[in-house]
């Protein structure tokens, strides 16, 4: 896919080349980045080289190698998406669970006009209005840039935002599931607090769900973190990408799409493993 | 009821309970009364639907909610009233005083926790206690319900034990308190014919050295004839006959008993539908006026339709012998008591 986004691009020698360059100066450039050769080769060549994760020079960023740029930007987005996944879990599930237990109570009916308000907010747009107010309006937090935690709070909610809906209606789900079951009926049996019941017995056997869900999404996380990183001008992969596109620096381009590939893969390894820790039936297989 | 008061454990009177339902009102329990004895066994049959459960869980009030409701009626144990109980209150007679083993081992343990954590948890709530002591006692009631390797079998899963394991091992959980009250809720249908007959000996042997009083739900009159000293009829909510098992194989005098015992070739065949009475249970939200078995009774009178029957006295009850106490719900038996 990296591959043939180059040629979607556009032309890197057009690109590369001043106004005024004699079309000898396009056919030299050509020959030194290889465009010359039949497509076959050229591909060939391309996967030999991504395979060792080396894409070449940076065309924008004269001298750096592509990987190089990519990897001194990643822990800004990793942060970025970890801090807003946190988010996510840390407002849903809760929600998730109080709505369950009070079924068809005030606090499910909360919970539904936060369901229905984080599906409608485009991270984007939700990202432009907590600058708007938030930062702009009453100045309590930076508008833009990194570098302290007041920083990422906005464009951390502003991706975790609308992950919140989706985590909270499954958590809510599945609780109402197990809620429902003969183990939880046997713990009520045996005296357990209702506290408990809920929090220890119910939720660890819930929450496998939710988390189902958190390995299908993060692809989509991660390519939302290109976003909210320009809306916020947060220093990550994102605006990276963004700037490589601009000017059209495909060896950075495909070095970000590469890891943002191998974020995904990591990312749902350790889903797995989080998997087997919550359920045992799991770590058998 | 005419024995002395002192040896009833748990005393039930005019117990109603109502499902709100979407198709309507569900009187699921409706007037049941009964005593439960010290050390004995009391049996409660009837076909699928008709309240069994929702009797054995009013008892403990964890019914379902909010669709359920305890509408009246009155729970004594050790002559102290349940329903006027708080939830913690409540809390602290389950598992202590009043115990249940759920209809199904398959899905009665939760899958995430081990069973020695699951038995410790009820230790747990009688106080903290350190872990390696919580272990120990895990490890002597598995022991107890005769688990074989117990010193392993502790750390196990649900999912690595067989469903009769599982059932014994929440057998372990219900009796770890020494419960004065077990209400076994048909704990052996989904286990196979011999699991079943050990599992029954087991609770036996557990009531003989624990002195434990069981309410025992089944579908099986086979169960029943082996394991209960008297029983307890229910059909659509309602109790229609009680009294001593051989005083109810020899005269059941209530048409349904007749129609139930009589569908039983053997006392080992099991009863899950009974084909052999003309008719279907009446649907629960729509309930006949009189007695509820009319419709599909063979001997109905005008007056069977017009109020509930009360309890008669049958003729095999001896005069004031509490022991053997025996009465139908039937205009039958108007004449003769
Ligand atoms: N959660 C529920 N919601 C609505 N109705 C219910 C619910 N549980 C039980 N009922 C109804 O209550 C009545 C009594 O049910 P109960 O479970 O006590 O029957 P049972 O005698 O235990 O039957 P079984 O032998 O099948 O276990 C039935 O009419 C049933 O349909
Ligand atoms: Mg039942």
């Amino acid at each position: 896919m990296a591959f043939l986004l180059s040629f979607v691009a556009g032309s890197p020698v057009e690109a590369l080349l001043p106004a005024d360059a004699t079309a000898e100066d396009a056919e030299r450039l050509t020959e030194t980045l290889g465009l010359d050769e039949p497509l076959h080769v050229q591909y060939a060549r391309f996967l030999q080289r991504a395979v060792r994760g080396d894409f070449g020079e940076s065309i924008k960023w004269r001298g750096q190698s592509a990987m190089g740029i990519v990897f001194e930007r990643l822990p800004m987005t990793l942060q970025l998406a970890l801090t807003a996944l946190t988010f996510s879990i840390v407002v849903a599930v809760p929600i998730g669970v109080l709505s369950a237990v009070h079924k068809d109570g005030y606090f499910d009916r909360f919970g539904k006009v936060i369901a229905l308000l984080g599906q409608s907010l485009p991270p984007f747009w939700l990202g432009i209005m907590l600058i708007w107010f938030l930062g702009v309006g009453l100045g309590w937090l930076p508008v833009a840039g990194a570098g302290s935690w007041r920083h990422i709070v906005m464009p951390a909610i502003a991706l975790g935002w609308y992950q919140v809906a989706a985590i909270m209606r499954l958590t809510r789900s599945a609780m109402l599931d197990v809620l429902d079951s003969e183990y939880i009926k046997l713990a009520r049996m045996k005296g357990v607090s209702e506290r408990s019941v809920i929090w220890k017995h119910a939720l660890r056997n819930a929450l496998i769900v939710p988390l189902t869900y958190l390995g299908i999404i993060l692809g989509a996380v991660i390519t939302r973190t290109v976003v909210v990183e320009v809306v916020f001008g947060w220093p990550g992969t994102g605006t990276l990408v963004m700037e490589a596109v601009l000017g059209r620096d495909l060896p950075v381009v495909n070095a970000v799409l590469i890891i943002f590939a191998a974020i995904f893969v990591v990312a749902n390894f350790l889903v797995d493993i989080l998997y087997a820790v919550i359920d045992p039936r799991i770590r058998l297989q | 009821m005419t024995h002395s008061d002192s040896d009833v454990v748990l005393a039930v009177e005019n117990l109603q309970t109502h499902l709100y339902t979407k198709r309507g009102l569900v009187r699921a329990v409706d007037g049941v009364s009964f005593d439960l004895r010290s050390g004995e066994t009391l049996g409660i049959v009837g076909e699928s639907g008709s309240g069994k459960s929702m009797t054995a869980l009013s008892l403990v009030r964890l019914i379902p909610r909010p669709a359920a409701r305890i509408v009246g009626g009155s729970v004594r144990l050790d002559g102290e009233e349940i329903l006027e109980k708080s939830e913690a209150e409540m809390r602290a007679i389950r598992g202590e005083q009043i115990a249940m083993i759920l209809q199904d081992p398959q899905s009665s343990l939760n899958p995430v926790f081990t069973v020695g954590d699951q038995i410790a948890e009820t230790f747990q709530l009688q106080g903290k206690q350190p872990r390696g002591r919580m272990r120990e006692r895990a490890i002597a009631a598995l022991r107890e319900v005769q688990v074989a390797d117990p010193e392993n079998r502790v750390s196990n899963f649900p999912h690595e034990m067989s469903g009769g394991m599982k059932q014994r091992v929440v057998g372990a959980i219900a009796v770890a308190r020494r419960p004065r009250v077990l209400i076994a809720d048909e704990p052996t249908t989904s286990l196979d014919v011999t699991i079943q007959a050990q599992y029954l000996r087991l609770l036996r042997s557990i009531q003989q050295q624990t002195g434990t009083s069981i309410i025992f739900i089944t579908h099986d009159f086979g169960i029943v004839a082996k394991m209960c000293d008297r029983v307890a009829v229910m059909y659509a909510g309602r109790i229609v006959e009680y009294g001593p098992v051989h005083s109810i194989f020899a005269t059941p005098s209530h048409p349904y008993t007749q129609a139930l015992i009589a569908s039983v070739p053997s006392p080992d065949t099991k009863v899950e539908r009974l084909e052999s009475i003309e008719g279907q249970p009446p649907v629960p939200w729509d309930l006949p006026k009189g007695c509820r078995f009319a419709p599909r009774c063979p001997f109905v009178m005008d007056r069977c339709r017009a109020d509930y029957p009360p309890m008669f006295a049958t003729q095999s009850a001896g005069d004031g012998d509490a022991e053997a106490e025996h009465a139908a719900a039937c205009r039958l038996l108007e004449g003769e008591s």
